[in-house]
């Protein structure tokens, strides 16, 4: 315990002191905002603790016009994206994970390569596209797109979550009686569940969250981001802090349920036995 | 019939690696065969091609007579332990150990009276209830051993199955194999690294090296009697000796010399030596056939000590023979120091010779 340790440790907790603060202060304040009374929202000095519990602001924010579709829109369009990411992802990052074959290191790699071009780039062309295919302004479309933008973390954290299922166990299952698919069945796939339902919450987050190609390729058919986008500048306080609360609230659970399953997605950590 | 397995020039490479080069195997029904040999011989990849965990790239595996190449591992008739156990962690012993009969799709009450009948066999029929993660590694073993048993297969193929386990258990273990072995009679193909293990528990061992069977004998053969120089350095603990000799003939007799002592060989070698004048050999001799003598004269091979190791049951001395250096096996209770010059005098009939190029024995008929 000498004076050095000392004071590393007062560094470090200090880091990690400001980076929670940091996130951690704005989604206090929009919490506390969206279930304050709406007259106390433009006081000042701001108190903290909120003088009283009210469902005033979300009653209002869920009241307004065009908010309770749009919300049904994010869903039914994160539901759209996370079937589709996973009926796609879950195979690749089994390959990935199972199979060497020629290309596999490029293709781990060149799958980020999608997103590397900016969406605002992609836009105008995708909404050409989307014209021809009659597929602008559906919420197919949107899913589609939010597809091509999960797909990669999908395939990047699948890949980690069958390469924590051994091998032997498809193998053992296989001189017991099953076929491939029967052994993938009963035996991998049960294994890697509570892995791929982290990654389809963190799809639902990734479709939930998105706003520039929601925004730009629908006009009628608005998910929520898409339609608090283009409607928070003519709104009042009190709907926008209803708005962010609804923004966060999915991620917020999503973290709190998976953060044991994160350290298989970033380390590929070998699954418990 | 019903378990014998043929392997006929079977061959699997990976990219450029051969793997396995063209091998032949005729194991009998009820044997217990050891494919021994240091790692990325081959010996687990003649195995994942027996279980067709594999496809061979050429050749052909046949199960109790019958075709098996293109079948997939279900449909063989085998059984296998793997190295990691491979128990599967969401299934409780039970589950696990009816695995493969829920497969057959067999009535519930007879899986139930199967597994229960092999895991009292292995003496865990406490644990039926535990899942994995509450098992020992020890206990994990035996559920895999009982997994493959409960399949009543033709065939038994085993990959290492006791190296993760810690000494004692394995020792425990490699005898619960042999009882296991004895009473089931089942045809078993047991891969291992361990040359103890192999010569405990095979009826033959198979030595495999480089992708090719080098020696395929019985335990005593394999030891007493190795067909090159690789098989007797890596079976043995120590591996045997080998130092250089050279042929020599007068009118009267042949002998090889080690620098200028001169090594009386076996009568019936003496004919066939003596074609060999002035060749130069290798001599193999294993430490427990050379008899230390205090003294140095009386017509002993002089040596140097230069270690000697009390083991408790014996004790190993590493000597210096001219520029050779050897591992000499003596009673516990003998008594010499390091740099002591000691007799040593060869059992004769416990001599090996070897080519000096090829390293292959030579043997006369």
């Amino acid at each position: 315990m000498s004076y050095r340790y000392l004071l590393r440790q007062t560094l470090i907790y200090m880091a990690v002191l400001t980076l929670a603060l940091w996130v951690l202060i704005p989604i206090l304040l929009i919490g506390i905002s969206a279930f304050t009374p709406r007259q106390e929202l433009y006081l000042w000095p701001k108190s903290i603790i909120p003088s009283h519990f009210s469902l005033e602001t979300m009653r209002f924010f869920l009241g307004a016009h065009g908010v309770v579709r749009s919300l049904l829109n994010s869903v039914k369009v994160a539901v759209l994206t996370l079937t589709f990411t996973l009926a796609v992802g879950a195979p690749a990052g089994y390959a990935v994970a199972r199979f060497f074959f020629r290309g596999r290191e490029a293709f781990r790699l060149g799958i980020l390569i999608t997103r590397m071009f900016p969406t605002a780039l992609l836009a105008v062309p995708l909404a050409v596209t989307f014209i021809r295919w009659g597929l602008y302004d559906t919420l197919v479309g949107v899913a589609l797109i939010h597809t091509a933008m999960a797909l990669p973390f999908a395939v990047i954290i699948t890949t980690g979550i069958f390469m924590g299922v051994p091998k032997d166990l498809e193998e053992a299952a296989m001189t017991l009686g099953c076929s491939r698919f029967g052994a993938f069945a009963r035996v991998a796939l049960p294994l890697a569940l509570p892995g791929l339902a982290a990654a389809a919450m963190f799809t639902f987050v990734i479709s939930w969250n998105e706003v520039f190609a929601a925004a730009i390729l629908t006009v009628r058919n608005r998910t929520l981001p898409a339609h608090i986008i283009t409607t928070i500048q003519a709104s009042p306080l009190d709907f926008r802090f209803a708005g962010g609360f609804f923004m966060i609230l999915p991620a917020l659970l999503f973290m709190f349920l998976i953060r044991r399953y994160l350290f298989h997605m970033w380390g590929g950590a070998t699954a418990e036995r | 019939m019903a378990g014998e397995i043929e392997l006929k020039g079977i061959r699997k490479t990976f990219g450029k690696v051969e793997a396995v080069k063209d091998l032949d195997l005729l194991v009998q029904e009820a044997e217990f065969l050891v494919l021994l040999g240091p790692s990325g011989c081959g010996k687990t990849t003649t195995l994942r091609c027996i279980a067709g965990l594999e496809r061979v790239d050429r050749g052909k595996v046949f199960i109790g007579g019958r075709d098996v190449t293109e079948l997939p591992p279900a449909k063989r008739g085998i059984a296998m332990v793997f190295q990691s156990y491979a128990v599967f962690p969401h299934m409780t012993v039970e589950k696990n150990i009816g695995f493969g009969l829920r497969m057959r799709h067999l009535p519930k009450e007879e899986i139930k009276k199967a597994v229960r009948e092999v895991a009292e066999l292995l003496q865990i029929d406490e644990l039926l209830d535990r899942y994995p993660s509450q098992l020992s590694g020890g206990q994990r073993q035996r559920v895999a051993v009982a997994r493959a048993l409960v399949m009543r297969p033709e065939v038994l193929l085993m990959d290492e199955p006791l190296s993760n386990l810690d000494a004692l258990l394995r020792l425990q273990m490699r005898a619960e194999l042999k009882r296991l072995h004895r009473e089931i009679g089942t045809t078993t193909v047991y891969v291992t690294h361990d040359q103890i293990e192999a010569l405990s528990l095979g009826d033959r061992i198979a030595v495999m090296r480089e992708g090719e069977i080098v020696q395929l004998d019985t335990p005593n053969e394999v030891y007493d009697k190795p067909a090159n120089v690789f098989v007797g350095g890596f079976i043995g603990t120590p591996p045997m000796n080998f130092l250089k000799a050279k042929v020599l003939a007068d009118d009267k007799d042949v002998f090889l010399a080690i620098g200028d002592f001169r090594l009386e060989v076996p009568d019936v070698w003496k004919a066939h030596l003596r074609e060999m004048t002035d060749k130069t050999v290798i001599l193999g001799i294993r430490a427990e056939n050379i008899e230390v003598h205090p003294e140095t004269n009386g017509g002993r091979l002089p040596a140097n000590v230069i270690v000697a190791e009390p083991l408790g049951s014996q004790q190993l001395l590493t000597v210096q023979v001219g520029d050779d250096v050897l591992k000499v096996a003596t009673k516990p209770d003998l008594s010499v120091q390091p740099g002591q010059a000691i007799g040593l005098a060869l059992v004769k009939d416990k001599i090996r010779i070897f080519d000096v190029q090829t390293g292959a024995a030579i043997t006369f008929p």
